[in-house]
């Protein structure tokens, strides 16, 4: 992408600020995406979650201070909103978000927008017994290939921590595809 | 049967999920509709409700505040007797005459009761006041 600081300033000035938005949204609507139904898992709450993310970051541009990349700062609003997400439908559902994402790995076969064979469906109910944080780490490094350097600065964890939940994740799943 | 790894030399599993056909395509026009436009409207002075009313509202209170306005200041007819006297004092060209003409007969008996001293304060007052005696022989 161009230099990051003009494309800032086209987004937020009236006059070019819908062709940037265009070209924000076909740049990132697709990693976006994946990385959100990684979250959630299922396509409809996808889809509502990333519209969500754009639209906050389209309200949000004008607070973006630059400290951090443009992508970073969108994958935190992604990550966040994905993860609100599930806690407020976990809830409403009366059970923990644990249960909710076993209930959704249980029911992947019958998803329409699921194209996966039994070791697919496998390796996710091996991800969905891991802690949250772990599974956040292995989705984005095993599945996105997030360098830790982003990754860190998207989920505000240092890499040497990032590194150690990532051998752990790897370590669990190794366990649970071996004995399932 | 070899035993799972998740390492690098093993075939990478994909997560298998996948987005409806053409979702990106209708997501941008779906976005772009639902985003807030920073153009402000443009609403004509006169077509502004709300600034019928409040000149409405401005009429009614003009209306109904100046009479109660005279009232409330301005409901005595009557003189203030401080102003009065202020006004006696500082004209005093009023002569003995000009308050007969104004004054009752019963008045000035008023008056002239409260201004009965009696003898002896009369003598009292002659007896020390050498000054008064030689007015009276001018």
């Amino acid at each position: 992408m161009q230099d990051e600081k003009d494309f800032i300033g086209e987004l937020l000035d009236p006059r070019t600020q819908n062709t940037a938005f265009q070209k924000l949204l076909r740049e990132y609507q697709r990693p976006l995406y994946n990385h959100i139904r990684n979250i959630v898992l299922n396509h409809d709450d996808a889809d509502d979650v990333l519209q969500n993310t754009f639209i906050k970051v389209f309200q949000n541009l004008k607070n973006f201070k630059g400290e951090s990349k443009l992508f970073s700062w969108m994958y935190r609003i992604a990550t966040n909103e994905a993860i609100t997400f599930i806690h407020q439908k976990a809830k409403k559902n009366g059970i923990t978000s644990e249960a909710l994402q076993n209930k959704i790995v249980d029911n992947l076969k019958a998803d329409v927008y699921f194209d996966g064979n039994e070791i697919q469906i496998k390796l996710q109910k091996a991800i969905a017994i891991l802690p949250e944080k772990q599974q956040l780490v292995f989705k984005m490094k095993y599945f996105e290939e997030i360098k830790y350097e982003d990754m860190s600065e998207i989920l505000g964890t240092s890499v040497g921590a990032l590194k150690a939940s990532y051998h752990h994740a790897v370590k669990k799943i190794e366990d649970f595809m071996n004995t399932h | 049967m070899k035993p799972f790894t998740l390492n690098d030399n093993e075939a990478k599993i994909t997560t298998g999920f996948k987005p409806p056909e053409g979702y990106f395509e209708a997501l941008e026009s779906k976005l772009s509709a639902q985003l807030p436009t920073n153009d402000p409207k443009v609403i004509a002075f006169y077509q502004r409700k709300t600034t019928w009313l409040y000149a409405a509202a401005a009429v009614v209170i003009l209306f109904v505040s100046i009479p109660i306005y005279q009232n409330v200041y301005h409901s005595s007819t009557e003189v203030d007797a401080l102003v009065l006297e202020d006004y006696i004092a500082t004209h005093a060209d009023i002569s003995a005459e000009d308050l007969a003409t104004v004054l009752e007969k019963e008045d000035l008996e008023k008056i002239k009761l409260e201004l009965n001293l009696g003898e002896e304060a009369i003598e009292d007052v002659l007896l020390n006041n050498n000054d008064l005696e030689q007015y009276i022989l001018d």
